[in-house]
């Protein structure tokens, strides 16, 4: 399961990065092409022409103020320089004083009071003349001063005020201009990035859905490879992993309901077997006995004479031979069915094969030379041996295999009159070691291959069929894999592939 | 050499947020060191203090006093003891306006709660109002009486045109609405939420460490 996770966890991962990349390169050109528009864009709307132009309508303002005041002292001016009112003065006539400063009031909209101190005082104001004011004195004949108060709009000022505010503001944002288009940079990043991480959030919770979806779907197709075939994995969605999921579920039950047919069908059939075999078994020593319990009693004459003694005797001690022979192969049939069926269980330790196999070399060389005695040349040659990939073994019983192996070799070369040459090695793989058993006898003949490890199953007249069957069920046990394969020019090979025990126990 | 990914993404992310956390940037101030004596007086165990803002501002800055728009000057005016630590402060605002029509400086000066209007002729008379702090109390008595025979300094910092915070509020008004329409710019609604008193801070700044005063 771990390696699920690990793999599943692989898979999220370039996912992710493919969306992070999908979301964040993009975002990256135009973060930095964004940059650059703001800052060209600011730069069009706050720049220096803009700032002088304001600059310029300040000074406007300043001097439109400034002409103000000088319309403001040129009216002072006239007002104290006026002729009538001089002469009212100087003639001391107050009305005719009072009557003139009116009319100069009324002459000048720009002015809201006039006040004549003195010998000759005299005061005149326009109340509905709002502005700002300006009061400006001059000397007149007779120690007399002359006060006017002028007005001017207060807009005025008030716009020159706003225009200066406006001017200021204006001014530190231009001042500002890199710190305040970064600003707008950071907060178009800002959101750019909250936006790619609500997207990424969403992704991944999203994917993590589909993933563990997934993840379950190959767990369970893990357990179904082990053997568990009861797995079925629940269907949330009808989408394409839903499908998928369904197929899987549909498979597992059609394995399921396959293997018990089949598993059904296979007892059955070695039952089959085994009552055929046995029936032959049997029978083949029956037919004798019967026949010489036949003869025997055809034989019997009570009234005989001493010569039908003598071969009625004789006829007897034959059929006991016979019969003696047969039940000895009976015995033998039932010792190998028995043997086979009490057959250990395999206890596995990690071990070396390279000196499991120099260990029983000598054992092998003599198993070979005691059952091919007839042959001067028979021979068992150790390949690889020096290989040391350290395997998990059940020693006693894999030396068994081989002997097994061994035996079938030196009878199958016997019986068609080969040669007995035997070679014993190891190979390394890349996935674990081979530990092979050759031989250059006739080979298996066409179509046999399959059948060789089937119970009951020999080509040979004294076999049992069980010997290869013995062979395939301890290599099984080791949680190895048996073959068999043609020789060139002739003969068999067996091999049997051990996995490395490092990648067996990850599994 | 290759950088880790996931250091490289650290690395990455973190200037990201640096540049979001650190928008405030700005920084650009003129640092001078005033050179006039500054002068103690005790009071009834108070020290009351004069000095002068010498070369904040001078005859060049004259035109801008006399653009008749306001130029503000902040002034702060801390004691500390030997461990910088703060023990009496005096914080005070000097206005001026050049009345364009009046043809005179409008001074201001609020000073603990209290307003001085004048109004003077010259921008010199204006620079002087502004530059020159006379018997300032700082503090009370009780804290330095306690400190007696101890040494103070007076540190003084001044900001010739800080920005204000109505000034602060008009920037960010003119961001968040650009076109001065009823509608908030996108964008702009953003960006003036990192607008602060540091962008464009102050024209001018002095800061003044005096020598050591000792305490009666």
């Amino acid at each position: 399961m771990r390696r699920h996770k690990s793999r599943f966890f692989h898979f999220e991962r370039r996912i992710l990065w493919t969306m992070l990349a999908v979301a964040l390169v993009p975002l990256a050109i135009i973060f930095v092409l964004g940059g650059v528009a703001l800052r060209d864009t600011y730069a069009v709307g706050v720049n220096g022409r803009v700032g002088t132009a304001l600059e310029e309508k300040l000074q406007l303002h300043r001097d439109h103020i400034a002409v103000h005041r000088a319309n403001a002292t040129l009216t002072v001016n006239r007002i104290a320089a006026d002729a009538d009112l001089r002469a009212a003065i100087v003639a001391r006539d107050r009305a005719r004083v009072s009557r003139r400063l009116g009319a100069l009031l009324n002459q000048h909209r720009n002015v809201r009071s006039i006040q004549l101190r003195g010998s000759v005082a005299a005061q005149v104001a326009h109340g509905a003349r709002p502005g700002r004011p300006l009061t400006r004195s001059r000397t007149l004949p007779g120690n007399h001063v002359l006060r006017v108060v002028l007005v001017a709009d207060e807009n005025l000022f008030t716009s020159f005020q706003r225009t200066g505010r406006f001017v200021a503001v204006y001014n530190r944002l231009r001042e500002s201009a890199a710190k305040v288009s970064r600003l707008y940079l950071y907060v178009f990043a800002s959101l750019a990035l909250a936006a790619a991480l609500i997207v990424l959030v969403v992704g991944i919770t999203t994917l993590r859905r589909l993933t563990q979806r997934v993840s379950r779907l190959a767990e369970a197709t893990d357990r179904v490879a082990a053997g568990d075939l009861s797995v079925r994995v629940p269907v949330p969605r009808r989408d394409q992993i839903g499908e998928l999921t369904r197929a899987f579920n549909h498979m597992v039950q059609e394995l399921e309901e396959s293997r018990e047919r089949i598993s059904y069908l296979q007892r059955v059939g070695a039952w089959q077997d085994i009552a055929r075999s046995l029936a032959h078994e049997i029978k083949n020593p029956l037919t004798p006995i019967k026949l010489a319990v036949q003869e025997v009693q055809e034989a019997h004459t009570p009234s005989g004479g001493r010569d039908t003694q003598e071969a009625y005797a004789l006829k007897l001690k034959e059929a006991r031979v016979i019969v003696e022979e047969e039940i000895d192969a009976l015995e033998r049939l039932v010792r190998e069915f028995s043997a086979f069926g009490r057959l250990p269980q395999v206890t596995l330790a990690r071990a070396s094969l390279g000196t499991f196999v120099r260990e029983n070399t000598t054992a092998w060389n003599n198993l070979v030379q005691s059952h091919a005695h007839y042959d001067d040349t028979a021979s068992l040659t150790v390949a690889g041996a020096e290989v040391d990939s350290p395997v998990m073994l059940d020693a006693m019983l894999m030396k068994r295999c081989v002997d097994n192996l061994i035996l079938n070799a030196v009878q199958a070369a016997a019986h068609a009159g080969f040669p007995c040459r035997i070679t014993v090695g190891l190979s390394e793989q890349k996935t674990g070691v081979d530990l092979f058993v050759e031989d250059e006898g006739p080979g298996l003949p066409k179509g046999d291959a399959a059948k060789v490890f089937t119970p009951y199953f020999t080509t040979k007249a004294q076999g049992t069929g069980l010997g290869l069957a013995i062979v395939k069920k301890i290599v099984f046990e080791h949680n190895a894999h048996i073959e068999v394969a043609h020789k060139h020019p002739h003969g068999a090979r067996f091999v049997i592939r051990f996995k490395d025990p490092s990648a067996t126990s990850r599994s | 050499m290759r950088i880790p990914m996931r250091k490289g993404l650290l690395v990455a992310v973190a200037l990201v947020l640096f540049g979001v956390a650190a928008p405030s940037v700005g920084r650009t101030q003129t640092r001078k060191r005033l050179t006039e004596h500054v002068s103690v007086v005790w009071k009834g165990g108070v020290p009351w203090v004069s000095y002068t803002l010498r070369g904040l501002l001078g005859e060049k800055d004259d035109l801008k006093l006399r653009s008749g728009l306001p130029q503000n000057i902040v002034v702060t005016a801390t004691l500390q003891d030997k461990r910088r630590n703060n023990l009496a402060g005096d914080a005070r605002t000097c206005r001026v306006l050049y009345d364009l029509w009046g043809e005179r400086y409008r001074v201001t000066v609020s000073s603990r709660g209290k307003v001085t209007k004048q109004s003077v002729k010259t921008a010199a008379a204006a620079r002087a109002l502004c530059l020159r702090v006379k018997g300032v109390p700082m503090g009370r008595a009780d804290t330095f009486r306690k400190r007696s025979g101890g040494l103070l300094t007076l540190v003084v910092r001044a900001d010739f045109n800080p920005i204000s915070k109505r000034a602060v509020r008009r920037i960010r008004r003119w961001l968040a609405r650009p076109n001065s329409a009823s509608e908030d710019a996108f964008f702009g609604s953003f960006v003036q939420l990192f607008v602060n008193r540091k962008i464009g801070k102050t024209a001018r700044t002095l800061r003044y460490r005096s020598a050591a005063l000792k305490v009666p």
